[in-house]
């Protein structure tokens, strides 16, 4: 078993709209980018990438089937290539994994959507059991709508500690040049802002539609070493789902993030997360759900989100700087997301995360979500 | 022993329909025009390997490394590379109508590089063989700027001889 995987290179497109560009020439500039970092080519000698693996979802790429279509763009041609149709974090889990068990060395990982093919909102319905789900037109906006609701009840959230959230991130995301949302938004401004899916406003929601895809070389501990001089290892992971069906649980609370939370500090050796870890890149879909995932994280305690937002604990220079790529609340797409916080957080603990830097980051996790109202999460972490 | 009666199974017909804006892109856009336009085939060739490519494509699947951009204007004729006739019920995708059976579709190289597959007619085993020479049937007028735009590949007047 290999000892430890090291992400050795990152790339990333610009998250916009791309009407003008087919998929594939998307996917070809930023396999190309991340290729060019290292000079790795595809090889099957063990010399170069052993293996891809690919998130995005079908429906994204047109009229589906793209996971088969355009595999050749990210170099899928007479060789090992596995496809993922969840959360981008899951898909670097997976390339993860290839290298634990010895199977490969060296696995390019690439998440692409494309959120202006079609209605985000279609898609997500059809995420939702045929029989009780989608004929209510239940989507993943509607189901978040519930939990914040619920989130905000219980725990006593309010909607001004939810506006904060989309403040820093949206202030954060300046420093992004990567990111197309990034302003200097009120709390005002977000809390007169019309309403989506009572009590989340179309300010609090992640920007539709956006377009990109993200790219990373992950390697054994002893060519990663060979291949770059600042390596950033994978230090734990944990994936988890959680009934699908939203009555099946309190919404309020997000137990399969816990689960998945404790399995990947338990491989990192992580015992006090708000103290050890330096940074974390949370996937923000919705404003209330940083936080709610922050209890979920153990940044802080159960119900206490909101304490951690009006305590400035998780803006920049607070002692655990949250989203400070300006999260998805700035403008990703989905799918492309979770992979993404990866990425930041790789540009963090490089030290090359310009204007959004966190001085001396050491540690950082990187959370990607994915089903109605954060049915299944998976959760990295990282140091340098 | 007493048959019981069959349990009541209940199934529910269900229809996935979702509008979608494909994104052509600057070389699948190029070909697509073109047969539009001029009914003319093109495609592109890598740079690396030499390979045509049909359709056209940002880059080579098998050098990778290399951003295909060299086009070549592609024949319209070609041979019967691999054919299959087909006896079961086909239901037209473009129309959600079945087509007569039976049908056949086939691989067929183009002269001068590349390779489609489209429907041959007639779909008759007696008359299709692999090799023969076949050739592009065009739609005269409302071409759309798609594969249609073919209506079939029939044999040459050399190879009816």
């Amino acid at each position: 078993m290999a000892d430890r995987v090291g992400i050795v290179a990152v790339a990333q497109t610009k998250f916009d709209q791309k009407r003008e560009e087919h998929l594939t020439e998307t996917l070809v500039h930023v396999t190309k980018d991340v290729m060019g970092q290292t000079g790795l080519e595809f090889k099957d000698d063990g010399t170069g990438i052993d293996s891809t693996v690919v998130a995005s979802q079908d429906y994204f790429g047109g009229p589906g089937g793209i996971h088969m279509h355009y595999a050749y763009t990210v170099g899928a041609y007479r060789r090992p290539d596995e496809r993922v149709e969840e959360d981008g974090a899951f898909a670097v889990a997976y390339g993860a994994m290839q290298i634990l068990s010895g199977h490969h060395d060296v696995v390019l990982v690439v998440g692409h959507i494309k959120e202006s093919v079609c209605s985000k909102n279609q898609v997500e319905n059809l995420g939702l059991d045929h029989i009780y789900g989608r004929k209510i037109g239940l989507d993943f906006v509607a189901a978040a709508g519930m939990q914040a609701m619920r989130y905000q009840h219980k725990y006593g959230i309010t909607p001004e500690q939810c506006a904060k959230v989309v403040v820093k991130n949206r202030t954060n995301g300046k420093n992004n040049p990567l990111v197309m949302y990034a302003n200097g938004i009120t709390v005002e401004d977000v809390l007169k802002s019309e309403m989506v899916a009572d009590p989340i406003r179309v300010q609090e929601a992640k920007p539709v539609p956006v377009d990109g895809a993200v790219a990373m070389i992950l390697a054994c501990e002893d060519k990663a070493k060979k291949l770059t001089n600042k390596p950033v290892w994978i230090t734990g992971m944990g994936m988890c789902y959680d009934h699908h069906e939203l009555g099946y649980r309190d919404l309020a609370d997000c137990d399969s993030l816990v689960s998945a939370a404790q399995m990947a500090y338990k491989m990192a050796g992580i015992k006090e997360p708000a103290k050890e870890l330096n940074l974390a890149e949370v996937s923000d879909h919705y404003a209330y759900q940083e936080l709610l995932w922050s209890e979920g994280l153990g940044l802080c305690g159960k119900g206490e989100g909101g304490k951690l937002i009006d305590k400035g604990t998780t803006s920049m220079g607070g002692e655990l700087p949250v989203n400070p790529s300006g999260g998805l609340l700035c403008g990703v797409p989905l799918i492309v997301a979770g992979m993404q916080r990866v990425a930041e957080c790789v540009l963090q603990l490089r030290g090359e995360a310009g204007g959004r830097q966190v001085s001396g980051a050491k540690t950082a996790l990187a959370h990607g979500v994915e089903g109605p109202a954060g049915q299944l999460h998976c959760v990295i972490t990282l140091e340098k | 022993m007493a048959k019981k009666a069959a349990a009541e199974h209940l199934v529910m017909p269900y229809l996935v329909s979702i509008p979608c804006n494909f994104s052509a892109g600057p070389y699948m856009g190029r070909l697509l025009r073109e047969m539009k336009e001029h009914k003319k085939l093109w495609g592109n060739k890598c740079p690396s390997c030499g390979r045509i490519m049909f359709p056209p494509r940002a880059v080579c699947g098998q050098c990778h490394g290399v951003e295909a951009g060299d086009w070549v204007e592609l024949s319209d004729k070609g041979t019967l590379f691999a054919f299959d006739v087909c006896y079961y019920p086909y239901i037209d995708p473009t129309t959600g109508q079945p087509k007569p059976v039976p049908w056949a579709r086939g691989v067929i190289t183009l002269d001068g590089g590349g390779a489609l597959i489209h429907f041959i007619e007639p779909p008759d085993p007696e008359k299709l063989r692999r090799g023969m020479r076949v050739q592009a049937v065009w739609r005269e007028e409302g071409r759309m700027g798609e594969m249609m735009d073919i209506l079939y590949f029939q044999a040459t007047e050399e190879d009816k001889k």
